[in-house]
């Protein structure tokens, strides 16, 4: 379902990451482990499209990236000016999809905070405003780059179940150094600095 | 028309009338450019290429303020990965392009209807003044997201976004002045509305070519 061979990126002279191949399933969620600085988030962007590599292909499933892939990272911001419900509304349309904003923002534990403007929202509040943003079109691929980070013992238990019931609608890729995390996934990858 | 364009347009506007950054910066500016340059001229007549000039660097102040509402402020903020995996690169573009002619339009509405009379000048050729202030908008709101698509991944994006907008936009003044000066009856301005459709045609360029040239730098 996505097959990643011989990815590779670099800065300068310097590889952040070299050679990498590999193939999941759907069910499977893979692990990205390393240090600081290793290379892990630039890996999930290059994954996702967002960095091009320096060599190597992505190979995701046909169909449109909008719906494809869902993607939520520490330093992806939120609109400072629109609202949790207007959040949702905009990337339900952007990406014409049908959607339930008020269900979408229950899910992640945001009842009571449909008002609330982005920069009104604390750390853990954008990172479960990502992640219903992220899950919002079903995506086959789900990919999330440290997604516990400054989350609660509910955001982690949150984390927990849609990584659960990712496996069962696809499969996620997660950059982590999270033991709990690490302890979701089926597979490992360990890129070094 | 997308139908995915509608949302994104929306958030544009949206923010602007939260924020009410983009639209007071432009016209704050420009006016206060204006206004010193009135000033400077002040017991002085001014003659209608000096009027058609000035009127022209205060379109281009409201142009350029509008920059980092456009891509730059996206990477800026942070939100631009949001954007791109969310929405269509053509339909992002237009929706900036959009959001930028109207800021530049109403700036340029206000700021003739205020400039003219401070200075004393008369139009007298109203269709080529909308014209030149139509297609000035069109033009410059494209150089402008253009240049801030091409450089919004760039580490020193603010220095090179106005080292490739210089290029684009000194034409655009050029065509401008003169439609301008030809509206205010100067003399020896015969080619009016010829400068009048050749910056319209501009405007309709770099919205056409925009969203391709976006997509494609997108894309790779």
């Amino acid at each position: 379902m996505v097959h990643v061979e011989g990815l590779g990126k670099r800065y300068g002279s310097r590889w952040l990451f070299r050679q990498v191949t590999f193939s999941l399933e759907p069910g499977e969620v893979l692990a990205v482990l390393g240090t600081n600085g290793a290379g892990k988030s630039t890996f999930l962007k290059s994954v996702v499209g967002l960095v091009a590599p320096n060599e190597g292909r992505v190979q995701l499933p046909e169909g449109d990236r909008r719906t494809l892939v869902g993607y939520a990272a520490l330093d992806m911001s939120v609109y400072p000016h629109l609202s949790v419900r207007e959040h949702l509304e905009f990337t339900a349309a952007a990406r014409e999809i049908d959607s339930n904003p008020v269900q979408e923002i229950a899910a992640v534990g945001l009842a009571g905070a449909e008002e609330k403007l982005g920069h009104q929202l604390s750390t853990g509040m954008k990172t479960r405003l990502k992640l219903a943003m992220a899950v919002q079109a079903k995506p086959p691929v789900l990919v999330l780059d440290e997604p516990s980070a400054g989350l609660d013992d509910a955001g982690r238990a949150l984390v927990e179940r849609i990584l659960s019931e990712q496996r069962e609608r696809g499969l996620a890729i997660l950059a982590t150094n999270d033991p709990t995390e690490r302890g979701l996934a089926t597979v490992e990858l360990h890129l070094e600095a | 028309m997308r139908r995915d364009l509608l949302p994104l347009l929306q958030k544009e506007f949206r923010t602007e009338f939260r924020e009410k950054a983009a639209f007071s910066a432009a016209f704050l500016l420009s006016f206060a450019a204006l206004v010193s340059l009135a000033q400077a001229a002040y017991n002085e007549k001014l003659n209608t290429s000096l009027a058609a000039g000035l009127f022209w660097v205060a379109m281009n102040f409201a142009a350029v303020v509008s920059l980092p509402r456009s891509f730059v402020g996206e990477e800026d903020q942070g939100t631009f990965d949001l954007l791109r995996l969310t929405a269509r690169p053509e339909s992002v573009f237009l929706a900036k392009y959009l959001f930028c002619v109207a800021q530049v339009l109403l700036a340029a509405i206000v700021l003739g209807a205020l400039f003219f009379p401070l200075v004393g000048m008369e139009i007298k050729g109203y269709g080529v003044m909308l014209l030149s202030i139509l297609g000035g908008a069109m033009s410059l709101a494209g150089s402008v997201c253009l240049c801030g698509a091409l450089v919004t991944k760039a580490s020193n994006r603010h220095l090179l976004a106005s080292a490739i907008a210089t290029p684009l936009v000194i034409p655009i003044i050029v065509m401008g002045v003169q439609s301008t000066r030809a509206a205010l009856g100067y003399p020896q301005s015969d080619g009016g509305m010829m400068s009048s459709l050749g910056i319209v045609c501009y405007g309709v360029l770099t919205a056409t070519v925009g969203p391709t040239l976006f997509a494609w730098t997108w894309k790779n």
